[in-house]
Parts: structure tokens; C-alpha cells; sequence
């Protein structure tokens, strides 16, 4: 659905962001993406509608090339992203109003925009704050307001960069529930972030650093990958632990550390069995 | 946290109910009026006018006054100028200020004029939806050849949304500023050649670093400044040409006298 | 002399129909050379409770003393340094040097003094002499961070409290503020953080007060805090926990990996005992 062929961009002061990009995003896929500040993991997500285009190489949407000035809008249609901070995605005075801005961009008649908004706010539980201002609401809630205003745009793929760095564990976790319950429904999900723990949920995680794809794979695979502390990465303690557990015999499966509650309920499991 | 002034209460009532575009052009005639009435009846008039029309909206009259009181201070100071620096009938002097009679009158008439106006001001925006205001100003302003100063109306209407929408962020990052600044041993009254860029600073780099984010997400989501549709349906309705049909006549009324 | 709060409640909006509590007769005791953690929901009242320490609010009732003095004094500012979330939102000049010389300078120091605290504290966060000209907005997150924390540094102060000092920063911009201060607190100067990364700060925390709903609701040490019912954990301790429950004889006070092994292993070879027993 999203092809990266041989993508490069430097940022304005020359150094180089993405260096030679191969990659590919299909229809439906739960895309994980990590790497410190500074490894081009933003700048990969910029491109993925059009926001920033290639210096060198293409990408290509569906078939259409984000160089493409006439194909940005049809780009931006089927491309969603929902950013880091929720409070300078905010343009609306209401919530139902912000959520109405990408649709009235798409140049929606006004009864297709109010179905549009109901149906968002109704996806993300948002109608009792239809007439709240977006910035009476918790962090939270914000970023559900960023997503409801992406959705309203019904794209296809949704982008989400770094969604949870400003929020707090739980927020955090019920964003994450979201993303996971839009995949389900059948969205293309790609999720960047810092944190190795929101990626169990993946089905592929590409590690990036100094503008490379210095890894690519399963999450089982890649989130036990010991080059990942070079990478300036901490690995999830659960997995950590499993890792060594292994070790000494006690074999606890992929599945179970995703939750603490999960781990040890293995753990008990396999003490059972001895 | 400030009390919110001009803010909308949503509500179904007849003033709820009109066009805003009818609304704004009602706000305009009665700013006319208000500033083209010379006689203290017409005033009067124009005072019961709005408690009329404040009893449509069902609202409490103090949500309107709310909207006067950050302009106190300036309504005061416009009255004392007049009251002093207007030459006439001088009853009495006080040191060197000399009240005239023609300078209360005079006064009187300009703060007066200056609450009616904020008052019908705040009428229109707790009546209708902000982002209907926007909208309307956008339609009323379509016809004029604004691509000669390099805008078009929908930019206009979208900065507008913006820079209201932005107003709580940006009071916000003064707080927080204010707030390190003085951890650091800061005061604000004693040097202002010191605490002015310490404040400055890092508020302009945070106010431009919010327009890059925010004009990122608004690319994102499609915006490309040209045209775009807006989810309200702006429709005259008879009760909007009747509306109008009547404050019409009544400002003929008042300038008649 | 300790940082003292009795009975301290603090409201928003005093005396206006949008009313609410911050915090409710709050106690606090916190003493010199401590490391302190904050932890709570949002809105919980914890970024409240902190600007009390130095003045910045003042409570509605009840009394704050920090070493004897009322907060408002200028000598309690110095006392207690301050470092917010975003160190973006303080910094302003062009170089490192007049941002860390910015708080002596503030107090009335003299430039010598003043340069022989900033060279102090650009140790203190473990920067080199060749970072002073540097500009400070050129830094990465937890350069900005350290350069934040070097300034409150500069003024020498009894007690650094910060309020979510490592939110919003990749991992390594994570772990050199940690490391810095790991080193601030064994230099004798008392930390009281505000955070909800339980992961990464849990291992230098020495004393906890969590705040819900603007009462603290729990304070004690680490190892009490563990064994606490109804407190938010870091992933492993709340395994271990669930462990616990389940009936497996774990000690659960632990949260770091290598003690969560060693407490599953122990338990491991006991069982591997009783079988061969049997």
C-alpha cells in the first residue's frame, strides 16, 4: 500500500536524515517503528503523506507519488497522522468543531461532515465533550481528540508519532488499547515511538538509527535483540527477564510478557507442572 | 483561571436560532447606531432595546455585563477625559481639574455608548456558535476581491479561529515561564531590561515552535489555505429577513429623534 | 532543618463558583540529603504541592516552612531549586554560560562568585568547560534538561525539586538525567521529584508519597511502598506481586530484573528440592 523506494532527505543544515529507505507497508499491517531522537524515525513518518517529500528516491501511496503536488489531498485522504503533542494539533474552539476541520478541508458537503464528526466522536466515546473546548480536556482525552479528528478524514492507514511521550502510564495504555482495537477493525497502523514496551501488539517492528533501518522483523525477535542497547534502547523489563529466565530453563513463551499479570500467571503454570 | 467573557451558551432560543451573517449585520447597524445617537432618549431606547432582546436569549443580563467589566477601566478614563478636558460651564474647581457640565454630558454619552456597544457584541457571541461567527464572516466577506492584499476569505476565517483557539496555550506557556524564571531568582517589577527577555524568549520560541507543530497537523489533515466547506449549513430564513426588516426601521425610528 | 508542610490546603479559583481543592491537609516532612518521589494520577495535585516548596503558590491554609523560614523569603528561592518539564520554556540566552549564570547573577553574586558556580555545577551534570559556548537551544533534550538542572544548581541549593524531569525524552536523553542525578543526590543535596515513570526512577527513589485526589494517601520508604495494597508499580514489581498472590513463596518487594530472577530461581530450586525429596 506504502512503498519507500531508495528514500533519502537531508534536513536543512545538511546532515542527513533518511539515508536510502527501502521499504514497504501493506494493506492492514500493525508496523511498529523505534529508534532514539535524532534517527529519522519522525522524518520517515513525515513522509508517509506528503508533509515532507524525498530529496532523492520516491514514495508512493496507493500508487500515487507524494512528489506529486496534484495527488497530496487524495494522499492526505487515505494517510492519517495523529501527533505528539495534543495541544498544537488543536484547531477548533470545540471538539466538534476540530474534529470538523479535516473533512471541511476535503470540501465535504456540510451533511457528510456532520455524519463524519458524529461517527468520530462516537468511535472514540467522545460525545458527551462534543461542545467542550479541546483544551479543558486531560492529556488523555486530547490525544483522543487528535485521533477522532483524523478519523473524521476516514483514511485508510493511520500514522501515530510518538502519541503517548506527553502522557501518563495509563493514558498511555488506553491509547494504546485504541490503536490496537483500529487494527482489529481493519485500519493499517503505523506506530512510532521510544518506548519498546508499546510494541508487542506489532506485527513487524523496523529499528531505525542515523537514518537507517538497522533492523527489521518480528517483535518477538527484535524486542530480545541484544544490539538493541547499543541502539541507545532499553528493552521491556518482562522481556529482559524472560530472556534470562530462559537461560536457567524456565521457559516462558512470547505471548504471555506482554502484562505482568499474564508472566506471572505462566510462571505459576510452569512451577505447577514441575 | 479567568471567568470566560464573550463566551458562547449554547441554547435554542430565537436569537439562537438566526443566521449569524444576520446577527454580525445586526451587531454593525446597532454599533452605527449606538455611536450616531446623539439624544439621551435614543440611548435609553437602545438600553431597553437590548434588555428585549437579552430576555429572548433566557439568559441571566450579568453574563452580559461580564463582557463590560475588562473594559472598565478604559470607559472610566475615556469619561474622566471628557469630564475634564471638555471646555464649558465650570460649577466648581477642584486644584487645577475643572469638571465642566458639557464635559459630564459628554462623558456620560461615550461610556455609555462604549458598554451599549460590548454589550450587543456580547449578545451576538453567547447566541451563536463561535465557529458559526467565523464561518459567517468568511461568507460576508466572499464577494470582496481580498486575493489583492494576498488572502482569501477562508484564510482569513481560519487565522481568526486560530488565534482565538491559541489565546489559552499561550497564557499557558506565560505561566509556566513565569514560573521557572522565578524559581531562578527572578522579579519581575525591579529590572525590566532583565526580566523581559527572560520571559520573551523563551515565549517566542515556544509560540513558533507550537506554529510549526500545529501547521504540520493542519497540512496533514488537508488544509491548503484554498477553499473548504464548513459542516454549518448558513441558510436566511424568513425570520432572518423579518429580523432584520425590523431592526431597520427601528434605527430609522431612533435616528428620526 | 527539613522542609515542613502542616495542614496544607490549597484551592483554585478561591471564592468563585468554579471552586475545587488541590490539596487537602496535606503533612510532609521532607529532610536534607533525601531522595523523594512524587507519584500520582494527573491532576492529582502533585505539580501544586511542589510550587509550594519555594513560594511559588501559597497555601489557603496551613503553613509551609523550609528550614525555618516562610517561603516567600528570596533565601528559601535559593534554598530550594526548581526544574520544570520543559527546560525550553526557561531558556533564553545565547550561550550555556550566561544560562547557568543567570540564577547567581539573579541573587546579587559577584562575577567571580558567579563563575565559580557555574564551573561547579557544569560539573555537577558532568558537562565539559568546552559546552559553555555552546548555544543552548543547538542541545538535544537532555542536554537542555541538564543545562535546566546546572542552573538551579548554581545557587547552591539544599533541596532540587523537579517536576517530571524526564518526560518527553528519548531513552538515552532518559538515562543521562538519571545518571546526573544519581550523582546530585550523593553530592549531599536533597531530590524531590515529581514523575510517572515508576520504570525509571524507581531504583533511586528512597521515599514515596503518592497523591490521589490532593490527599497523600500513602509516604513511606521504597521497601514499605512495595509491600503497599492499591499503589501504581513498576512492571516487574507488580509481576512479582501477582506471583505473590497467586501463592508462589516470592519475596515481592523487589523491582529490578536481576533481583526478580534470582527470587523466581530460588523458588525454582526449591521445588526441584521437595521432587527429588519425594
Amino acid at each position: 500500500m506504502i512503498r519507500f523506494e531508495n528514500v533519502s532527505y537531508n534536513y536543512p543544515d545538511g546532515t542527513p536524515a533518511l539515508r536510502n529507505i527501502n521499504m514497504g507497508i501493506k494493506k492492514g499491517e500493525y508496523i511498529g517503528i523505534i529508534g532514539k531522537n535524532g534517527s529519522g524515525k519522525s522524518t520517515l513518518s513525515l513522509h508517509l503523506n506528503g508533509l515532507l517529500r524525498p530529496q532523492k528516491g520516491k514514495v508512493m501511496v496507493r500508487g500515487m507519488d507524494t512528489g506529486d503536488f496534484s495527488k497530496l489531498q487524495g494522499i492526505r485522504k487515505i494517510v492519517g497522522i495523529v501527533f505528539q503533542n495534543p495541544e498544537t494539533q488543536f484547531v477548533g474552539r470545540t471538539v466538534e468543531e476540530d474534529l470538523a476541520f479535516g473533512p471541511e478541508n476535503l470540501c465535504l458537503p456540510p451533511m457528510e461532515i456532520r455524519r463524519r464528526v458524529d461517527r468520530a466522536l462516537a468511535e472514540t466515546g467522545l460525545e458527551k465533550y462534543r461542545y467542550h473546548s479541546p483544551k479543558t480536556l486531560s492529556g488523555g482525552q486530547g490525544q483522543c481528540v487528535a485521533l477522532a479528528g483524523v478519523l473524521a478524514m476516514e483514511p485508510e492507514c493511520l500514522v501515530f508519532d510518538e502519541v503517548t511521550s506527553m502522557l501518563d502510564p495509563d493514558s498511555g495504555k488506553a491509547v494504546l488499547e485504541r490503536v490496537k482495537r483500529l487494527h482489529e477493525k481493519g485500519k493499517t497502523i503505523v506506530y512510532i515511538t521510544h518506548n519498546l514496551e508499546e510494541l508487542h501488539a506489532a506485527d513487524r517492528i523496523i529499528v531505525m538509527d542515523r537514518g537507517r533501518i538497522v533492523l527489521e522483523g518480528k517483535p518477538e525477535n527484535v524486542l530480545s535483540d541484544p544490539s538493541l542497547r547499543d541502539l541507545g534502547l532499553t528493552p521491556p523489563s518482562l522481556i529482559e527477564l524472560a530472556e534470562h529466565l530462559k537461560n536457567h530453563g524456565v521457559a516462558v513463551p512470547w505471548e504471555k510478557t506482554s502484562s505482568p499479570s499474564n508472566f506471572a500467571e505462566e510462571i505459576c503454570r510452569l512451577f505447577l507442572k514441575m | 483561571m479567568q471567568e470566560p467573557v464573550f463566551s458562547y451558551v449554547p441554547g435554542v432560543s430565537f436569537l439562537h436560532t438566526l443566521d449569524p451573517r444576520t446577527k454580525l449585520a445586526a451587531v454593525m447597524l446597532l454599533g452605527i447606531l449606538v455611536f450616531r445617537t446623539e439624544s439621551f432618549f435614543g440611548i435609553g431606547a437602545l438600553f431597553a432595546f437590548f434588555f428585549a432582546l437579552a430576555s429572548f436569549t433566557g439568559l441571566p443580563v450579568g453574563v452580559f455585563f461580564r463582557a463590560v467589566r475588562p473594559m472598565l477601566l478604559f470607559i472610566i478614563f475615556i469619561f474622566l477625559a471628557q469630564l475634564f478636558f471638555t471646555e464649558g460651564r465650570v460649577p466648581a474647581s477642584f486644584w487645577i481639574l475643572q469638571p465642566s457640565i458639557e464635559g459630564l454630558q459628554n462623558g456620560l454619552r461615550l461610556s455609555v455608548r462604549f458598554i451599549l456597544l460590548l454589550l450587543f457584541a456580547a449578545l451576538m457571541t453567547a447566541s451563536t456558535d463561535p465557529s458559526a461567527i467565523t464561518c459567517g464572516i468568511e461568507r460576508i466577506l466572499r464577494p470582496l476581491p481580498l486575493h489583492w492584499l494576498g488572502v482569501n476569505s477562508f484564510e482569513l476565517a481560519t487565522m481568526m479561529n486560530l488565534s482565538i483557539a491559541f489565546l489559552p496555550l499561550l497564557f499557558e506557556r506565560v505561566e509556566r515561564t513565569k514560573a521557572a524564571q522565578a524559581s531562578r531568582g527572578m522579579y519581575f517589577g525591579r529590572n525590566p531590561f532583565h526580566s523581559v527577555p527572560a520571559l520573551v524568549i523563551p515565549l517566542i520560541r515556544g509560540i513558533v515552535r507550537d506554529a510549526e507543530e500545529l501547521a504540520l497537523a493542519m497540512e496533514s489533515r488537508g488544509y491548503q489555505g484554498t477553499r473548504r466547506t464548513s459542516m454549518h449549513e448558513l441558510l436566511m430564513q424568513k425570520r432572518d429577513w423579518v429580523s432584520l426588516f425590523a431592526l431597520v426601521s427601528f434605527a430609522a425610528l431612533i435616528l428620526r429623534f | 532543618m527539613p522542609i515542613i508542610l502542616e495542614n496544607v490546603s490549597f484551592f483554585y479559583s478561591r471564592n468563585t463558583p468554579l471552586e475545587t481543592a488541590a490539596l487537602k491537609d496535606v503533612n510532609l516532612r521532607i529532610e536534607k540529603g533525601e531522595f523523594v518521589g512524587i507519584l500520582g494520577e494527573k491532576g492529582a495535585g502533585k505539580s501544586t504541592l511542589i510550587k509550594l516548596f519555594n513560594g511559588l503558590l501559597r497555601p489557603d491554609s496551613g503553613k509551609v516552612t523550609v528550614d525555618g523560614l516562610a517561603p516567600s523569603s528570596k533565601e528559601v528561592k535559593r534554598r530550594v531549586g526548581m526544574v520544570f518539564q520543559q527546560a525550553a520554556d526557561q531558556l533564553f540566552c545565547r550561550t550555556v554560560y550566561e544560562e547557568i549564570a543567570f540564577g547567581p547573577l539573579n541573587f546579587g553574586y559577584t562575577r567571580k562568585e558567579t563563575e565559580e558556580r557555574v564551573f561547579e555545577a557544569l560539573d555537577a551534570v558532568s558537562f565539559d568547560r568546552s559546552m559553555l559556548l555552546r548555544d543552548p537551544f543547538s542541545l538535544s533534550g537532555g542536554e537542555m534538561q541538564r543545562v535546566a538542572l546546572a542552573g538551579a544548581l548554581a545557587l547552591r541549593p539544599d533541596y532540587l525539586v523537579l517536576d517530571e524531569p524526564i518526560t518527553g525524552l528519548d531513552p538515552a536523553g532518559k538515562k543521562e538525567i538519571l545518571d546526573t542525578l544519581r550523582k546530585i543526590k550523593d553530592r549531599g543535596t536533597a531530590i524531590i521529584t515529581v514523575t510517572h515513570n515508576l520504570k525509571g526512577f524507581f531504583p533511586l527513589l528512597e521515599r514515596i508519597v503518592l497523591i490521589q485526589k490532593g490527599r497523600i494517601s500513602y509516604q513511606g520508604s521504597r521497601k514499605e511502598y512495595l509491600e503497599t495494597e492499591n499503589v501504581p508499580l513498576p512492571p516487574v514489581a507488580s509481576m512479582m506481586r501477582e506471583l505473590k498472590v497467586r501463592g508462589v513463596p516470592v519475596n515481592p518487594a523487589v523491582f529490578t530484573v536481576e533481583e526478580a530472577l534470582e527470587e523466581i530461581l530460588k523458588v525454582k530450586s526449591m521445588i526441584e528440592k521437595e521432587k527429588a525429596e519425594k
